[in-house]
């Protein structure tokens, strides 16, 4: 497959992911029924124009079903390159396959609706299906790493990862590489068990013209954890969606981001947690310094359905403009149907503190060393939920 | 304290010095706080997160101590200070005292500068310097209080 993206949407052949035939079916409508991208008159497209993803020429990166072996470390390591897809020796209560070899009943949870999930669920050229087994916990973290390289390339991936009862993961995703005009659409779906724990620490950091879409699902079980911190720094183009089912009771949900903009960067985070079950708690925490003519959007939206009582809902974002140009659109929604909950949402967005610039400068240190130290310290919530010591060090090294 | 160690190294850079290792760091920190009676527990605190007012002058004093200015600007330095506290603060300010700083107090007391024995004392008046003197001016201020030196304009 080759010629523009949009060329790419209307000559859409199914991809051999054993698709259950309901979703599959929702998938082409969804395409047909919206032959063209997204305009900013759709709701969730308002801040974050298409038009040159549109127009981008791309040629699909296609994987073999077997990864060529990789020499084990302290992490269990998946990468996808342009060369193929590499994969480290699974450890006990650990598998690892190509996705395009699962079971259909190992989908039935998912729903899909949007326009890049409907890409996804066509074009998809395989992906990591990862599955921790019933009461194991995992000793070394998992890494996926997505290296995107060379001119006109688009990386469409699923991946999976379940996790069974009572088991405990750390993983991490990183995309990196410089590129040019390149496509990535990739789509990573979490069933954390009941009693399971899932660590997620994300960053992305790919270079060039590069325009990266990141959707997650997460369905959690009773009584589950699942943690994600999203870090995007630097990228030309980003669009996250992460999207929680917390669907039986006493799960936990937690979603922190940083995200840092420099020149024209577009970096966009949608975060969409249902609460359908009760006694569930979610934290969610985004903070964003944007500089130049950088533009950052951040919608957080959350709905409690009508049974979902005792909810527990933290949302925050945070902004600092270090710019005149530099911009930011934050739409916080809170959606309450139960009538028994404690919800709160905030948002705001402003320049560093003059005072406290003040005071640092007033003892020797440089404008831009005590902008550096009061932009880690607005960072630092965020970079302490980090557990990673790989993304830990890329962040002390980008926050100065 | 992680941002006086950036104060000082900057500082020693524009001097054209090497910066500062942690050992030396720290033990200049040890040497520094014993000047002002400050707490080492309390040097690794978040700035002025749950400072009493007294805690709050003395880290002041402690941070002048770590760098080192040519001159130093001390406004109200005695403002909410009890006798303790002012005791402190002005034995800190006299051993820091040398040839190669200076030492601005701005002051509406003699009490502090019963502790701090100045070299010259001017009185500001309407943005102008009316009246310069010795350590006397400040106690005849005491006594007569301003008002002559207005009237004198």
């Amino acid at each position: 497959m080759s010629g523009t993206l949009i060329d790419f949407c209307k000559q859409l052949e199914p991809t051999q992911l054993k698709l259950p035939s309901a979703l599959l079916q929702a998938a082409t409508d969804g395409v047909e029924f919206q032959h063209h991208f997204p305009t900013t008159r759709d709701e969730s497209w308002k801040y974050t124009r298409l038009g040159r993803v549109a127009s981008l020429s791309v040629s699909a990166l296609r994987f073999n079903q077997t990864a060529q072996p990789l020499a084990s470390s302290e992490y269990i390591d998946i990468i996808f390159d342009t060369d193929g897809w590499h994969s480290s020796e699974p450890i006990e209560g650990l598998h690892i396959a190509f996705a395009r070899a699962l079971d259909a009943t190992e989908w039935n949870a998912c729903t899909l609706e949007g326009h890049v999930q409907h890409i996804n669920a066509l074009t998809a050229q395989g992906g990591v299906s990862i599955r921790v087994d019933d009461h194991v916990s995992l000793s070394k973290p998992i890494r996926i790493i997505h290296r995107i390289q060379g001119e006109n390339k688009a990386l469409i991936l699923h991946h999976q990862l379940v996790m069974g009862r009572n088991s405990m993961a750390q993983l991490e995703v990183i995309f990196e590489g410089k590129s040019d005009g390149t496509y990535a659409n990739v789509l990573f779906d979490f069933f954390i068990g009941p009693g399971s724990k899932l660590h997620t620490d994300m960053l992305q950091q790919a270079t060039g013209v590069h325009y990266g879409f990141h959707t997650h699902r997460i369905y959690q079980q009773k009584d589950s954890t699942f943690a994600l911190q999203t870090i995007t720094s630097n990228t030309h183009f980003t669009r996250n969606d992460v999207e929680v089912f917390s669907q039986e009771e006493g799960a936990h949900t937690q979603l922190y981001g940083a995200f840092i903009g420099t020149e024209n960067n577009h970096i966009d985070n949608h975060t969409y947690v249902h609460h359908t079950a009760p006694n569930c708690t979610s934290d969610e925490n985004y903070k964003g310094v944007l500089s130049d003519k950088a533009t950052g959007v951040f919608n957080g939206k959350v709905k409690v359905y009508q049974d979902a009582q005792k909810i527990n809902a933290y949302q925050s974002n945070k902004n600092i403009l270090l710019s005149d140009s530099a911009t930011i659109n934050a739409k916080p929604e809170l959606e309450i149907y139960a009538d028994d909950v404690k919800c709160s949402h905030g948002s705001t967005t402003g320049q560093l503190d003059q005072q406290a610039l003040f005071f640092l400068r007033a003892r020797g240190i440089s404008e831009s060393k005590a902008t550096d130290m009061l932009i880690k310290g607005f960072m630092a919530e965020i970079v302490g939920a980090v557990k990673s010591s790989h993304i830990q060090d890329a962040l002390h090294t980008l926050l100065g | 304290m992680n941002f006086l160690k950036t104060a000082i190294n900057e500082i020693r850079e524009h001097k054209g010095l090497a910066a500062l290792s942690a050992k030396d760091f720290l033990s200049l920190v040890k040497e520094k706080s014993a000047l002002v009676d400050l707490d080492a527990s309390l040097a690794s605190r978040a700035v002025n997160e749950g400072f009493s007012g007294g805690e709050k002058k003395r880290n002041e004093i402690f941070q002048m101590a770590m760098l080192e200015p040519k001159l130093a600007v001390l406004d109200e330095t005695d403002s909410g200070l009890d006798i303790d506290a002012l005791r402190i603060v002005a034995g800190g300010v006299n051993a820091l005292k040398s040839k190669e700083n200076a030492t601005l107090v701005i002051t509406h007391y003699q009490r502090l500068l019963d502790y701090i024995i100045p070299d010259f004392v001017h009185v500001l008046y309407d943005g102008k310097i009316v009246k310069t003197g010795g350590k006397e001016l400040a106690l005849e201020l005491e006594e007569k209080g301003y008002d002559w030196i207005k009237s004198a304009e």
